[in-house]
């Protein structure tokens, strides 16, 4: 005993902090599925890392690789409810748990899930300045929080990352809009003025400088990009974890 | 093809334990062909549930190289439990295996 947790101290900082987070992430799946046996099962997936760990000083790339064996947290959420329906051995088990587990499989877990929220979130986002997207980009934020297929970090970026392709869309239609309204105010100034200076060539100076319009770029193409990602992402782990 | 490897996985989980009493990282690494264990995480929500089912039952055990661990026994209900399914598998096989041996054979009418 005293050997086992002598070896426990060696681990670094790093090395428990990643165990701790993989496991908080386990228990956080487990408990958003209703899954009676949570704590059962998160024991001894921390013994498992434990006597892994034990067989030699770890080193960081060890405890990558046994967090990385032991595969997906919401996998084994997943795993944990899902097969309480499949006939054979566990019959037994499936009649005893009765009522608690009638949640099933997870919440709004369907294989349709996945590309309902990135569709409805991202296409929506494009035309928010009318009604019915904006109903239907609530809908789509509704489902992406509460599924069971994302960790709440994933649910984030999908809050904020996914709509942006459409944010840029907007911004570039109010840009374009606000730097033609500018070259057209200018121009009347001057002819106010009546000094008849052919000075008019100052018109468009208003808009967006050179500088403005490259960052504008790179930000709006950061934007989309990153929108795009955060939706390959999203609907990957999503359907990764449909069972 | 999820609930047939469930099925089987089960047994295999029984099988595994006909000999003696193991545990989990030691079962999970006799599994780890990535066939039938998609991660060796989801062996411990099959434990579980086997223990629930009275099929396995956990006792703990001082290891000498790290802490306490618990090892997973069959039960007289597991054991007989594996027996049926034993006694169920190879006709099941060989009823699939000649079902799928037509279908790629092909030839004959």
């Amino acid at each position: 005993m005293a050997e086992g947790s002598g070896q426990g101290s060696m681990r670094s900082a790093i090395q428990v902090e990643k165990v701790r987070r993989y496991l908080d992430e386990l228990d956080a799946a487990l408990a958003e599925r209703g899954v009676v046996d949570r704590a059962e099962i998160v024991a001894s997936i921390r013994e498992h890392i434990e006597s892994d760990l034990a067989e030699r000083e770890p080193s960081d790339d060890d405890v990558d690789r046994v967090l990385a064996s032991l595969g997906d947290p919401l996998t084994i959420a997943a795993e944990a409810c899902g097969s309480a329906e499949a006939d054979g051995a566990e019959s037994h088990a499936a009649a005893h748990r009765g009522s608690l587990d009638e949640r099933g499989p997870g919440m709004l877990a369907g294989s349709w899930v996945p590309a309902a929220v990135v569709a409805l979130v991202m296409l929506s986002s494009v035309t928010l300045f009318f009604y019915l997207p904006v109903v239907t980009f609530l809908i789509g934020l509704v489902l992406l929080w509460a599924s069971t297929l994302w960790t709440p970090w994933e649910k984030l970026l999908g809050t904020f990352v996914l709509p942006l392709p459409g944010v840029a869309v907007w911004v570039v239609l109010g840009g374009l809009f606000l730097a033609s309204t500018e070259c057209v105010s200018e121009s009347s100034s001057v002819e106010v003025g009546s000094g008849g200076v052919p000075e008019v060539s100052t018109v468009c100076t208003g808009g967006l400088s050179a500088l403005g319009s490259i960052i504008g770029a790179g930000l709006l193409i950061a934007a989309v990009t990153g929108g795009i990602a955060a939706a390959v992402v999203l609907y990957r782990r999503g359907m990764s974890r449909v069972l | 093809m999820t609930n047939l490897r469930r099925g089987s996985l089960e047994y295999c989980i029984l099988a595994l334990l006909r000999d003696g009493e193991r545990y989990g990282l030691d079962i999970a690494r006799d599994l780890t062909d990535g066939v039938l264990l998609a991660g060796e995480g989801t062996l411990y929500p099959l434990l579980s549930r086997l223990r629930k089912g009275g099929l396995v039952t956990t006792t703990w055990r001082e290891s000498s190289t790290g802490p306490p661990r618990r090892y997973y026994s069959l039960t007289a209900d597991g054991r007989a439990a594996l027996r049926v399914f034993e006694s169920a598998w190879v006709p099941f096989r060989m009823a699939v295996d000649a079902a799928i041996g037509d279908q790629a054979g092909g030839s004959d009418g």
